[in-house]
């Protein structure tokens, strides 16, 4: 191999891993979180209800209070949703869009169909703020489209990663440990080598999860628009047009029936777009059963559309069967790859060590990059030199142990925020982004290694203690949790205190060094 | 992972070895460096989105699946656009490789029938 290319290989990772690990190393930190984003939900909703499975009669009731509801309330959204209880959920959970296009959320119970109290809700986006922090930083499409362009680097990183890495095999088999920068390599390499498949598979599975957004080219320039594309795609009748005409709407529960019945499972819930109007839609959602997933990667619950005034049935995604042809297929495959709906906790778990090994990838290279620097003081940017590795120290601080810190800070904000807040999980979400932006200004104030285990340490303090403030908050106790068999909860917390020890001994030990070394990275 | 070394090892630079710009660029001025830059997000998007304009009319497919697996690989060519915008010397030379083929492909595309309804 020519060494130019090579040299050229070498400079884009640097460059390209620098600036896109950044964003990278929150992606992936919150997309390993994000894994687990039901048990997270569970830990941050409301006590679970030990509510008894709905009965058909029951659950057809439940819809006709929630109709009633959303009539008197919400007549002019957009669109209604309906979630029934089940999973742990023990209320009716109405969504729709006010006058000014703002979320509304609103819980019944479902037998009386009287409005449940704010308070008793803790209303949170829970485990689906990683999600959306894994996917669109919190921002729309402009962050869609940030976080795959930070993909493509990911992937070109990757690649040229492999080309710069001369002894691939021999290397993967070396780890020298306290032995400075050498000792990061060693670990940069292993990591990178080791997860190799699963980090080429989940990046380019990433791309095609929001391949009609990033590459629309084709689709834009054969159909009229994506919604006749996905018609044809799917091989089902277009969606109803808004008529702009009011008609009233059959009685929900008669469609939750005949759906249910369609579908030969209970439903989970029901979207209802343009309620009242004449073309308005009605699309049943199928439960998820225990069993599904374990025989097949692409997992398909099922979807019954009616149209809302008529009744009429427009298609049926029959649970358990594939959609279209060969190139959907694969699609779908592709993306449950991504989002492992298959195999249950173990693949998870795989999934949730693999994330965070990347996570650890991404951390080790932009490490590598200042302590390089440290050492040999090349005058790359002239005169302010000196202050723009500075800078980037600051900015490497703030991306690894700066959003780690905000991760878990999530989860006390989450404690701490009286319920009955206006917005709660808006507030959640800017006091999560608060602690981020401080952990900047901190790391440019605080010399690099002391600003490095200052942020570690107090995240390990927050991840121990999480227990801790669960049971003062909420009277529920870890022990207990375990005891009565809660995974999800009892799982989110031991998972804290086990990131919370490792964070902790990684935070001593930086402490150990800047106190054993005079400071001598100190970079002022 | 292992702890902070301030590190008594010598720079071991077989790696990420040195600052300067691709292409032997020895004190390439940033204007350079920044249409090359340019060239492989720009250059390199345009060049993918073109592959899959052309294989979407001649995958022999259902409209929407050829469109679909038109698609899905043209995230490989972005991504090796964007290697070999870096490994070439010549800037000029990038532009032209990523825009010629784009635009042959997508003049091509544009030739051929559209597969799907109007």
């Amino acid at each position: 191999m020519k060494e130019g290319f090579r040299h050229s290989m070498a400079w884009l990772h640097t460059w390209g891993g620098l600036l896109f690990g950044w964003l990278l190393f929150a992606v992936f930190i919150t997309g390993s979180l994000g894994v687990f984003d039901e048990a997270i939900s569970r830990w941050m909703g409301p006590p679970a209800q030990a509510t008894a499975a709905l009965s058909s009669e029951q659950r057809m009731e439940a819809v006709r209070l929630a109709t009633r509801h959303l009539e008197q309330t919400a007549a002019h959204s957009p669109f209604w949703g309906i979630r029934l209880p089940g999973e742990g959920e023990g209320s009716l959970r109405l969504a729709w869009r006010d006058g000014v296009g703002q979320l509304r959320i609103d819980h019944l119970d479902p037998l009386s169909g009287t409005p449940l109290p704010a308070t008793a809700q803790r209303e949170s986006d829970g485990g689906h703020h990683f999600v959306h922090m894994h996917f669109q930083l919190q921002a729309g499409t402009f962050g869609i489209w940030l976080v795959g362009l930070a993909t493509v680097a990911l992937l070109v990183a990757l690649i040229s990663g492999v080309v710069v890495h001369k002894r691939i095999f021999k290397d993967f088999f070396t780890f020298r440990p306290a032995k400075g920068q050498r000792s990061w390599l060693d670990g940069h390499n292993a990591a990178g080598v080791l997860t190799l498949p699963f980090q080429l598979m989940i990046a380019y599975s990433g791309l095609v999860v929001f391949y009609d957004t990033y590459m629309p080219a084709a689709i834009a320039a054969n159909f009229h628009d994506v919604d006749h594309y996905e018609q044809a795609l799917l091989e089902r009748p277009g969606r109803p047009a808004r008529q702009g005409v009011a008609a009233p709407l059959l009685p929900l529960e008669c469609l939750l029936a005949v759906g249910e019945t369609r579908l030969g499972r209970e439903a989970r819930f029901l979207v209802l777009s343009a309620p009242g109007d004449a073309g308005a839609l009605v699309r049943i959602f199928g439960r998820p059963l225990a069993e599904d997933g374990q025989q097949e990667l692409v997992v398909n619950s099922g979807v019954a559309a009616f149209k809302g005034a008529t009744g009429e049935a427009l298609w049926l995604e029959e649970p358990g069967l594939a959609q279209g042809g060969g190139a959907l297929l694969t699609q779908q495959v592709m993306v449950a790859l991504h989002f492992v709906r298959f195999g249950g906790y173990p693949l998870k778990w795989l999934y949730f060590v693999s994330g965070l090994v990347g996570a650890v990838l991404i951390a080790t290279g932009l490490v590598l990059f200042s302590l390089k620097r440290r050492k040999r003081q090349t005058p790359e940017f002239g005169a302010a030199t000196a202050s723009i590795h500075r800078l980037i120290e600051a900015l490497n601080v703030a991306a690894v142990a700066g959003i780690s810190l905000a991760c878990i800070a999530f989860f006390w904000i989450n404690r701490l925020l009286p319920t009955a807040l206006e917005q709660r999980a808006e507030w959640e979400i800017s006091l999560f982004f608060a602690v981020w932006a401080l952990s900047l200004p901190h790391a440019l104030l605080r010399p690099p290694l002391r600003a490095w285990w200052e942020q570690l340490g107090l995240a390990a303090l927050l991840c121990l203690t999480l227990p801790l403030i669960n049971a003062i908050t909420t009277g529920d106790q870890l022990l207990a949790a375990l005891a009565r068999g809660d995974g999800a909860r009892a799982g989110v917390e031991l998972v804290a205190v086990a990131i919370g020890l490792l964070l902790a001994w990684l935070a001593w030990q930086l402490r150990r060094r800047q106190r054993l070394a005079m400071e001598p990275l100190e970079v002022h | 992972m292992q702890t902070v070394n301030d590190g008594m090892t010598t720079p071991s630079s077989r790696q990420l070895q040195s600052p300067a710009p691709a292409g032997r660029g020895r004190g390439l001025p940033y204007g350079s460096l920044l249409s090359r830059i340019a060239a492989a997000i720009l250059g390199g998007y345009l060049l993918a989105a073109a592959s899959s304009l052309l294989l979407a009319r001649l995958l022999p497919l259902a409209p929407a699946e050829a469109v679909l697996a038109a698609t899905l690989p043209s995230f490989a060519i972005y991504v090796g656009a964007v290697l070999w915008a870096f490994a070439v010397t010549d800037v000029g030379r990038v532009w032209r490789g990523l825009l010629q083929p784009a635009l042959a492909m997508a003049v091509v595309a544009c030739l051929l029938p559209s597969v799907g309804a109007p």
